[in-house]
């Protein structure tokens, strides 16, 4: 299934070995973000579907942006394989191998979608269980200017990133979750962010 | 007189404290609250003043600065007088940081500091209307009232067990956004 879905790159297993390296010593804590990672006509599709889901607004001091209910639920056939793809334990497995964290096969799975002036302040993501955050992009033709990066903060000198990652098209990041994963969403300015993202729980 | 002169006027002040009382949780907006040469002159120097951050990414991120004409106000006989004439206290203590919010800053809630109970008052010294960076009074269940920036206002909002949040202020936002924000805490009366 994953041959289907990936690109081969990624199953490749020296490239699985480099990757896991720079995962590892990336700063300012362990992670990643994978240009073309899927096959481009699954995730086309994926996009266009998962466009067609519910979008709820949630607004509170942290955030403000739209989220679907937990795709698990979804009764689009399209998002429902993306959702076993995400939830195998080949593709587990091989989140395992690229990050070196020990992981189970549960997951959370939203989609997200941050529009005009749109945002998610600092927090670490720390809830019990939670092993590895993921979030793959659908946005298309963001740039620099457009805000709408994932920023990682170091927790002791906060006062800008040290990472910036770019919502492109297609592109799966992740990162291990701690009490040092301090990191945001910066405000969209005027395009839309979309985005399938969640957890795989730690074993 | 450094405010508007309608807020000397006993009946003035009776409907104030009655929209106060009738609202819930209590709270009173006085708009065109100084006169506007005062107005104009304070804020010129609030603008100008030297602000440092305040900074922590987990609870708030905004500038603040002193200013010993708003503490002189604050603990003089004018700011008194209305606090009276609303609430009917004549002893009490007020705690204050002069703020400014631009693109980017914030507050969060967070359990760990809960503010102690009193009423608490914005003086809106900014230069435009709207509602971003707007202060949000909420308790645990819902949102209760939302303060949005009005220039030359003084608010009054009674919290108890409620907390408040100062929200995102997003880019769209040109000017930035300069109140004094405090809270009255009362004195036990003799």
């Amino acid at each position: 299934m994953l041959n289907n879905w990936i690109n081969k790159k990624y199953l490749d297993e020296k490239n699985i070995v480099k990757i896991r390296k720079e995962y590892r010593k990336a700063k300012p804590y362990p992670h990643f973000a994978l240009k073309d990672f899927f096959n481009k006509e699954k995730v086309e599709e994926v996009r266009k579907e998962l466009l067609k889901e519910s979008f709820e607004k949630i607004e509170k001091d942290l955030f403000s942006f739209k989220q679907t209910m937990d795709l698990v639920g979804s009764k689009n056939k399209i998002i429902q394989e993306f959702h076993q793809v995400i939830s195998s334990l080949k593709f587990i497995d091989l989140i395992q191998k690229l990050t070196k964290e020990s992981l189970k096969r549960k997951i959370d799975m939203q989609g997200h979608l941050f529009e005009d002036e749109d945002y998610l302040l600092f927090h670490d993501d720390v809830v019990e269980g939670r092993g590895v955050a993921y979030v793959v992009n659908f946005s298309k033709g963001f740039t620099k200017k457009d805000g709408g990066k994932l920023q990682l903060y170091d927790i002791k000198n906060p006062i800008k990133p040290i990472k910036e990652i770019i919502p492109e098209f297609n592109t799966l990041v992740a990162f291990t979750v701690s009490n040092k994963s301090l990191h945001a969403v910066e405000e969209v300015k005027n395009k839309k962010r979309l985005t399938i993202g969640g957890w795989i729980y730690g074993v | 007189m450094v405010f508007n002169t309608l807020y000397s006027d006993p009946a003035i002040m009776r409907r104030a404290k009655k929209a106060y009382d009738e609202d819930f949780p209590n709270n009173v907006m006085l708009e065109k609250f100084f006169q506007r040469a005062i107005f104009i002159t304070l804020q010129n120097k609030l603008y100008n003043a030297k602000y440092s951050l305040k900074f922590d990414p987990y609870e708030y991120r905004y500038k603040i600065t002193k200013s010993k004409e708003v503490d002189a106000f604050l603990k003089g006989e004018y700011f008194k007088q209305i606090v009276e004439r609303i609430f009917g206290i004549k002893k009490f203590k007020v705690k204050y940081e002069v703020t400014k919010f631009e693109a980017g800053d914030f507050t969060l809630l967070h359990d760990e500091a809960k503010e102690a109970a009193g009423i608490d008052f914005i003086i809106d010294f900014s230069k435009e209307k709207g509602n971003r960076g707007h202060i949000k009074h909420l308790d645990e269940k819902q949102e209760l009232v939302q303060i949005n920036v009005n220039p030359n206002s003084l608010t009054f909002v009674n919290r108890n067990k409620e907390m408040k949040y100062i929200k995102y202020v997003s880019y769209k936002q040109k000017t930035p956004i300069v109140r004094v924000i405090g809270t009255i805490l009362f004195k036990k009366q003799s």
